[in-house]
């Protein structure tokens, strides 16, 4: 288990490494100087040459990244050209509304898209099965930004039983807070929800061919034993892999659901630094995204490899 | 299916079975479009996008309204007959605007796909049959760029490209490279080792005759789920993207940038405004998957002969 460990720890290393090295080259290809974001259009030529000087723009360009990585480690990605913020700064200010959002979510899609893929696996053609099938077809045809919307409609314009858009604090109001919460989460969480339940039923209806699920039943086990003992843990150890690998995609669709409810977090951070084409903003965010999604899928194959041991081996 | 057959002259005189069957013996293209076209899943599928297609092409003479024509006292109109999808804030025709919004959502998917699969699957080809170093590094980058999940590889290259429609395929299409190209050199790995391969090898055939005339085909199917699965994928994104003001600009019309005037009256009652634009992707969507699932039907071994 230990060498299996610091494989996969290695790997993640240098997937974020080489994911620093794109975004950081890609980044530079962004016309225009950083420094006359910063200081504006009308400074002198002097002002300008000084505030190069200060970013350390007039060094050899791999000087730069290796500076920047360096800083990046200590948690100091610079300064925003457009932001008037240290970028670190911005980013500590913007995670707890994000992370918050992405947990919520996740949570919503674990909590309801694991027992509707249960339902729908043992008893295949039935009500349960329809309505996976249903909710499956729903969420393919619209997209979280559009399921936030249509909630917006339903849930707050016409029933009028949760607050619009926004967002208040889990330790100013917990209460008031999980109000804001309950669309935003919906909207990020249903796409994975489906595709866990998708990938659980599946499962299930395989685990339930197999041999050993023959053998509990003929030896007279009850069937509730049958399911809950012998079939249920075995078919839900893949389903760790396709939860983890979803959380990447969790977390890019919480980008625009965040702008759809006006929530503050990374969402406009990142979309603000495209428009502005603050490449110094959008390189630290995302390599600090790219770190958490490589982070996650690693302790992934880590539970994988706790949960079934031959995964460890090979 | 290894080989490719004889080529049958086709006769004027011969029935249309026989012209099929001979036209579907002759490319693999014809023979799953014409398995396609039997699955129930794939009519519905091809009804909507032959629909949305000609649409899309001839949104000029099909639209009853130009996609920025402004009408005098218009304003907000639920749908009628005069607007079958009513008309939005500034007294423009919805239907109009929804018919030039899936031109948009349709030029992006494809050209994403026009763009990606051709790059991604000659790098996923090339790194499965050569191995070695070429692979390596081809699939060090893939992984890289793969590492990006969802719409922030499209963040990055906006960045860059700046802003606008053609953008948005552009950086779609840089984002399906990847994609396709892992599969592709799945596909290769397997089908590399098959005897066939071998047989043309032996006859003399050298690496690009190999991998064009042969292993291609064989490995068709799976890539041409992924184009429709990607098609969705970039669907999805150019009208997110344009949503948040990333894609078109006004006063184009996109799914998006509908979706992102409407949001604003719909305290105000407008339902149709935010519903006629969803309803069209949704429908969109939903026939780029229900493809999907008929390829897969029409060309896994087990139901194929059915």
């Amino acid at each position: 288990m230990g060498s299996f460990l610091i494989r996969r720890l290695g790997q993640g290393i240098v997937t974020v490494v080489l994911a620093s090295v794109l975004v950081f080259f890609v980044m530079r290809l962004i016309p225009g100087d950083p420094a006359l974001l910063l200081v504006g259009v009308d400074a002198s030529a002097e002002d300008i040459e000084q505030v190069r000087e200060r970013l350390g723009l007039n060094e050899p360009l791999v000087e730069q990244y290796v500076n920047w990585l360096t800083g990046a480690v200590r948690g100091d990605f610079g300064p925003s050209f457009t932001k008037g913020a240290e970028v670190g700064h911005l980013m500590r200010v913007a995670v707890l509304p994000s992370a918050e959002l992405a947990v919520a979510g996740y949570l919503f899609a674990l909590a309801f898209g694991i027992p509707l893929g249960i339902i729908a696996g043992l008893k295949p053609g039935g009500p349960g099965d329809y309505a996976a099938t249903g909710f499956t077809m729903f969420t393919l045809g619209i997209p979280n930004f559009v399921l936030g919307i249509l909630l917006i409609w339903v849930l707050a314009v016409l029933l009028g039983w949760l607050p619009i858009t926004g967002r208040v604090g889990i330790d100013e109001d917990p209460v008031e807070a999980l109000k804001f919460l309950i669309m935003p989460m919906i909207a990020v969480g249903a796409g994975t929800a489906a595709v866990l339940a998708r990938f659980v039923r599946a499962s299930i209806m395989e685990t339930l061919n197999q041999d050993y699920v023959r053998t509990a039943r003929a030896k007279g086990l009850r069937e509730r034993s049958v399911v809950m003992r012998h079939a249920m843990r075995n078919a839900l150890i893949p389903v760790i892999t396709v939860a983890a690998l979803q959380i990447g995609f969790l977390i890019s669709g919480a980008v625009i659901v965040e702008v759809v409810f006006a929530r503050p977090g990374f969402g406009s951070l990142l979309i603000g630094g495209v428009v502005g084409r603050d490449y110094q903003l959008i390189q630290g965010m995302l390599v600090v995204l790219v770190a958490v999604f490589v982070v996650v899928n690693t302790l992934a194959d880590v539970a994988y490899g706790l949960a079934d041991p031959r995964i460890r081996v090979s | 299916m290894a080989h490719a057959p004889e080529r049958v002259p086709v006769f004027r005189n011969e029935s249309l079975r026989a012209r099929v069957l001979v036209l579907r013996q002759q490319s693999q293209w014809f023979d799953v479009a014409y398995r396609v076209a039997r699955e129930r899943r794939g009519q519905i599928a091809l009804v909507i996008l032959g629909v949305f297609l000609v649409c899309a092409l001839f949104a000029d003479y099909i639209a009853p309204y130009g996609y920025d024509e402004q009408l005098r006292g218009a304003k907000l109109l639920s749908p009628s007959w005069a607007h079958p999808f009513g008309t939005d804030e500034i007294s423009r025709d919805l239907l109009s605007r929804i018919i030039f919004g899936i031109r948009v959502s349709l030029f992006v998917g494809a050209g994403s796909i026009a763009i990606g699969m051709p790059i991604g699957v000659a790098i996923g080809y090339t790194a499965g049959y050569f191995g070695s170093w070429a692979d390596a590094i081809a699939m060090r980058l893939i992984d890289t760029m793969l590492a990006f999940p969802g719409i922030l590889t499209a963040l990055v290259v906006l960045a860059v490209l700046g802003t606008g429609t053609r953008e948005v395929a552009i950086t779609l299409g840089i984002g399906a490279v990847p994609v396709f190209a892992r599969l592709a050199r799945g596909q290769m790995l397997q089908e590399k080792e098959r005897d066939y391969v071998m047989a043309a090898r032996t006859l003399g055939a050298g690496p690009v005759r190999i991998i064009m005339r042969q292993i291609s085909i064989n490995t068709l199917p799976p890539l041409m789920i992924q184009a429709a699965l990607y098609m969705a994928f970039a669907v999805i994104a150019e009208a997110s993207l344009s949503f948040l003001g990333l894609g078109a600009s006004r006063p184009t019309a996109t799914i998006g940038l509908i979706l992102n005037a409407a949001r604003p009256f719909l305290t105000l009652g407008a339902w149709w405004f935010i519903l006629t634009p969803i309803a069209a992707l949704a429908l969109l969507l939903i026939a780029l998957n229900f493809l999907a699932d008929a390829i897969l039907e029409a060309t896994s071994p087990y139901v194929r002969n059915k």
